[in-house]
């Protein structure tokens, strides 16, 4: 294995996912401002938040990146030099662009941003990596159609920073070359509008517009990323960067999701070898995803069983019980916020940031005031559960379903 | 006064009069009906007294890396007018040829495209996907030779998958056609989608036809890929006749696409 300690990046819709993003182990955040970033639609950070994000960050010794990735047009790129020089003033430790304007503009003003190209720049090949490896930038996110064979031939020939999307949905097209949004809807996948034509349902016709398909169950849309399993060969191979999609996720996704893949990498990365350990690890982030995952093209070309089609399964689950707000140590009691439906006699499990998972039966419900109840049916009422161990506030409550 | 070039999608024509030809290569070019192997192409040059392109216009996997750099410089010692790419791995070979990069979405700024005019870059096919407004303010704000499809379905996306086959594959359809349509309802309009070795191809649902549009570029290109007969449409463009243009607009049911549409990509404003 490499010696380079790999990071785990993970996304940040806010400033409080972004809080949860690396309490939960995140070694690095990905977040967009306001402008010039792909998520148009999401709420995304002010200048003032992208602040109190890098000072919660660089307090923890985390790291974090801004998206500026747009495809820009002329007109978009008025305030962009102003915008670049304020990221760098509050000390954002990278910009993750595509368009290679933003490389110039940073060159140009002598601007001391590290300089990650996006995946939307469709790299695929070394001799692409090393003209932008040339030009300054530090690190590049592959394409996500990109094999194991790629990825290494990648990093072994360009000794460049890789870093690889490990777990999350995926464009059906490769990224940036897909206008789709911009035909169907007039919304500029682009710039950040993309309407996800590729998860629509079609009806299929020859070109003689005689139907092929029996219903609309014709569709393009891939099944999510997951390299879950793959963790431990491409820390072996040198990708440097684990990141995960999911800028507009729920807190419960991402804790979990980081949670998985912080374990992973700290068992890989500690030579530790227990398959049961694993196994238990894959099970909570795939329940957690709720939709079916695949490798896609790390290890083979994406075939009929790395696509939806009709009947998709995206299950929405209530296995997120509450969030711990304090824990009364003379009671051995959790104080907990509900999120879903639970009741006495629920076997449940508490996970937090840097502790195992503790899983036990309810058997002590009360509301806030000591009063006995036999269930949290209130979104958000606040109650109090029997919790032999220490638990702390913001760790979470989820359903066991290891039984 | 631009030039036109056609894109050729069959041998018959390369007989048709334009001020060049842009031929596609066998292996490396997506949406052309018909490509050509190198000593195909040195005989179309030696042949033809016009100006030639060679379109490499797809990206390109690691490992196809090491015959796609032969095959670039074949086609450099060929001395033709232009290699046009899709991959800016090219960049990085010290071609002799004008390179001209096709990144089919990317590259809507004159900003962008200076980037790679002074990287190397001596010509641009601008996307489909900006106005007449945007494409005259790139023109008058940069030297790189600007190339722009005029005629032609524009070509919405591309995926490593095979989408089609995979479907029917899995599904257990019979069914071999060369071209296949997807239907969007609210629209009504059908979109090609084709597939080739590298994977899946999205068309838009009509030919762009931007005759008659005042565009301050060097060079229009027509493409006639899944149209019957483009010559009626090279006469047209040759002869400048915009009065044509409701004709062809009729005959292909053509559009003019974003020429005169901005695109949206903020569906509400943020107010903070």
């Amino acid at each position: 294995m490499k010696d380079k300690k790999v990071e785990l990046l993970a996304p940040a819709g806010n400033i409080e996912k972004l809080k949860w993003a690396i309490d939960y182990g995140a070694d690095a955040v990905y977040l967009g401002g306001v402008n010039y970033s792909l998520r148009a639609n999401a709420k995304n950070f002010t200048l003032k938040e992208i602040k109190e994000g890098v000072k919660y960050c660089h307090y923890n010794s985390a790291k974090l990146y801004v998206t500026v990735n747009i495809v820009f047009h002329n007109d978009d790129v008025k305030d962009l030099t102003e915008y670049l020089i304020e990221l760098e003033k509050i000390g954002v430790d990278a910009v993750i662009f595509s368009d290679p304007l933003v490389l110039d503009i940073v060159k140009k003003n002598n601007l001391k941003l590290e300089l990650h190209l996006s995946t939307q720049a469709s790299i695929l090949n070394k001799d692409a990596a090393k003209y932008y490896i040339k030009q300054g930038v530090s690190r590049i996110v592959l394409a996500r159609e990109c094999s194991r064979n790629d990825i290494k031939n990648i990093i072994d020939e360009t000794g460049t920073e890789v870093e690889c999307f490990v777990h999350g949905a995926m464009c059906t097209n490769i990224s940036g070359r897909c206008v789709l949004s911009n035909y169907f809807t007039n919304r500029d996948a682009n710039r950040g509008g993309c309407c996800q034509v590729c998860r629509f349902n079609f009806n299929l016709y020859d070109e003689d517009k005689n139907k092929i398909s029996d219903t609309d169950n014709f569709t393009i849309a891939p099944k999510d990323l997951s390299l879950s399993s793959y963790v431990n060969d491409m820390m072996e191979i040198g990708v440097s960067s684990f990141k995960l999609e999911g800028r507009m996720r729920s807190i419960y996704y991402i804790a979990t999701t980081i949670s998985c893949f912080r374990k992973l990498i700290d068992f890989y990365s500690n030579n530790m070898n227990d398959e049961e350990y694993i196994k238990r690890v894959m099970r909570v982030l795939y329940r957690c995803a709720n939709r079916d995952v695949a490798p896609q093209f790390y290890n083979k070309k994406a075939g009929y069983e790395e696509q939806y089609y009709a009947a998709r399964q995206e299950d929405s689950n209530q296995d997120f019980l509450g969030v711990v707000l304090d824990y009364d140590e003379e009671a051995k009691e959790a104080i907990i916020e509900q999120r879903n439906h639970f009741k006495l006699g629920d076997k449940v499990t508490i996970f937090g940031p840097g502790k195992e998972d503790y899983s036990f039966v309810i058997n002590k419900l009360t509301d806030e005031d000591g009063n006995d109840i036999d269930a949290a049916r209130h979104p958000r009422e606040v109650v109090r559960i029997n919790c032999d161990i220490k638990v702390n506030k913001n760790d979470l409550l989820r359903i066991d379903f290891f039984d | 006064m631009s030039k036109i070039l056609l894109k050729i999608n069959k041998d018959e024509e390369l007989t048709y009069p334009a001020d060049g030809y842009v031929l596609g290569i066998e292996g490396f070019s997506q949406i052309f009906d018909k490509t050509y192997n190198v000593e195909e192409i040195r005989e179309i040059k030696n042949k033809i007294d016009k100006e030639i392109y060679v379109s490499f216009n797809r990206i390109i996997f690691n490992d196809e890396l090491e015959e796609y750099k032969k095959l670039l410089q074949e086609i450099d010692k060929l001395k033709i007018n232009g290699i046009i790419v899709g991959d800016i791995a090219p960049l990085t070979y010290n071609l002799d040829t004008n390179i001209i990069l096709d990144q089919m979405h990317l590259n809507n700024s004159y900003y962008s495209i200076n980037h790679y005019y002074n990287n190397g870059v001596s010509g641009m096919v601008l996307t489909n996907d900006i106005t007449l407004d945007e494409i005259n303010e790139i023109s008058n704000n940069t030297k790189c030779t600007l190339f722009k499809q005029v005629f032609g379905y524009p070509h919405l996306s591309t995926s490593r998958r095979r989408l089609v086959s995979n479907y029917l594959e899995g599904f257990k359809i019979d069914n071999k056609a060369s071209i296949y349509e997807i239907k969007e309802d609210k629209s009504q309009d059908y979109y090609k989608i084709i597939e080739d070795d590298f994977g899946t191809h999205i068309l838009g649902d009509k030919p762009l036809n931007l005759l008659g549009y005042n565009l301050n570029v060097d060079y229009l290109i027509i493409d006639g890929f899944k149209i019957d007969d483009i010559k009626e449409v090279l006469d047209v463009f040759i002869s400048g006749n915009i009065e044509k243009k409701e004709y062809l607009d009729n005959k292909y049911n053509a559009t003019a696409g974003f020429i005169n549409t901005k695109t949206i990509y903020r569906v509400k404003k943020d107010e903070r």
